[in-house]
């Protein structure tokens, strides 16, 4: 008598109409589903006021670094002048594009590199600590595309400002973990905050 | 034993030998379609599919020669702000379309000045505005200014450029472009 109520209790969980329901909601949410993640690159405009302020204030201790993306290639400048004067002298810029299939193709892990090794590695011990920095405009860099430039070729010369090369896990101190430069929102805040390892991630964009 | 059994007796225990034997081959059936295990996987599924949804606050439709947004390795994730989708055809805000482009320009007729957008500024005064009342009732604070970009690859740096000239004159000052993460995050 027992075992029939058992039995009885079995039969009463019929799982088929919720096999059902989700056999069809899960290819309804497969088809209709993005298969690529979209992220952001966080960018600013130059305004007049706030270079204005910065000149008078501290001008000699400003990087002032700037990319100017031309249909040549690179140029790359400090407020003392250009990366590579003797190129810039020749008419040349600091790292030319090249060919190939018909296409021009921008050397950014060559400008990463570039950046990483002459403004990245010898300065960041000094400008460790954010109250007694060496630079004020520590971790800012102005890009200045031409007009014709794809905006593709902008996002990648971000992405070279802003990550560290490969090398800079063995010469940088306190790189553990992955190279990635990340901007977050803590919910209920207003402004982003930076976390990870980056090198120039506050970019301005324009003229 | 069946031999003490009177014949009805034995006929009742035949037939609950028989009913017996008929209820344990239903159970060896029954358990060879296990489907529990089958419901943990699909229920699983359902779960990460609804979350990974609920993730993105704003989706960017990509269309192939119309709308395909750069590849970058930037791991940041967007918050919600007012959007712009710039594509070879057309600029469109928060779904509205604005303006209309040719061969990668906009007319004069659109931007006079050859900076700022006319149709792209009144509509961005508009949300300003609707977002600065809006924020007065909830008592939600400032005005943020943030505009999140998402432009085709290929299109020239002009046109991104007119889009931000024309959003800083409509108090938009902090942008954030759309990429396609190449890697996780």
């Amino acid at each position: 008598m027992a075992r029939k109520t058992v039995d009885d209790k079995m039969e009463d969980i019929n799982l088929m109409p919720i096999m059902n329901l989700l056999c069809l909601l899960i290819p309804f949410l497969l088809l209709s589903a993005q298969f690529i993640q979209i992220g952001i690159i966080l960018v600013d405009t130059p305004r007049k006021g706030r270079a204005k302020k910065n000149k008078d204030n501290k001008e000699s201790k400003a990087l002032g670094l700037v990319v100017d993306i031309t249909q040549e290639g690179y140029y790359i400048s400090t407020k003392k002048g250009s990366a590579c004067p003797e190129r810039k002298n020749n008419g040349q810029p600091c790292l030319s594009v090249t060919h190939s299939a018909g296409k021009k193709l921008y050397p950014s892990a060559a400008l990463r590199k570039f950046i990483y090794t002459k403004y990245y590695k010898p300065f960041y011990k000094q400008n460790k600590n954010p109250e007694a920095q060496m630079f004020t405009d520590w971790r800012k860099v102005t890009v200045r595309p031409q007009d014709q430039i794809p905006y593709e070729t902008v996002i990648e010369t971000l992405d070279a400002t802003r990550e560290l090369p490969p090398e800079a896990k063995g010469e940088i101190d306190g790189l553990s973990g992955s190279l990635a430069c990340v901007f977050k929102k803590p919910q209920g805040k207003k402004d982003w905050e930076l976390s990870g390892a980056c090198m120039f991630p506050l970019a301005s964009l324009g003229r | 034993m069946s031999q003490d059994m009177s014949p009805e007796e034995a006929k009742i225990a035949k037939m609950l030998a028989e009913k017996k034997a008929e209820r344990r081959g239903k159970e060896a059936e029954e358990s060879a379609f296990n489907i529990t295990s089958l419901m943990d996987a699909l229920t699983i599924i359902l779960i990460f599919l609804l979350k990974s949804y609920g993730s993105d606050p704003m989706q960017v439709p990509q269309k192939k020669n119309e709308l395909m947004v750069p590849k970058s390795d930037s791991m940041s994730s967007m918050s919600e702000c007012v959007d712009i989708q710039i594509s070879r055809t057309s600029i469109v805000v928060k779904g509205k379309k604005v303006v209309t482009i040719t061969n990668n320009t906009i007319s004069s007729q659109d931007a006079p000045d050859g900076f700022t957008i006319k149709n792209l500024k009144e509509r961005l005064d508009e949300l300003r505005n609707k977002e600065i009342e809006a924020k007065q009732d909830k008592s939600a604070g400032k005005f943020q200014g943030e505009a999140f970009i998402a432009a085709d690859q290929k299109i020239p740096w002009k046109l991104v450029d007119q889009v931000l000239k024309t959003c800083v004159k409509a108090r938009y000052v902090r942008f954030s472009f759309a990429i396609v993460k190449t890697r996780g995050g």
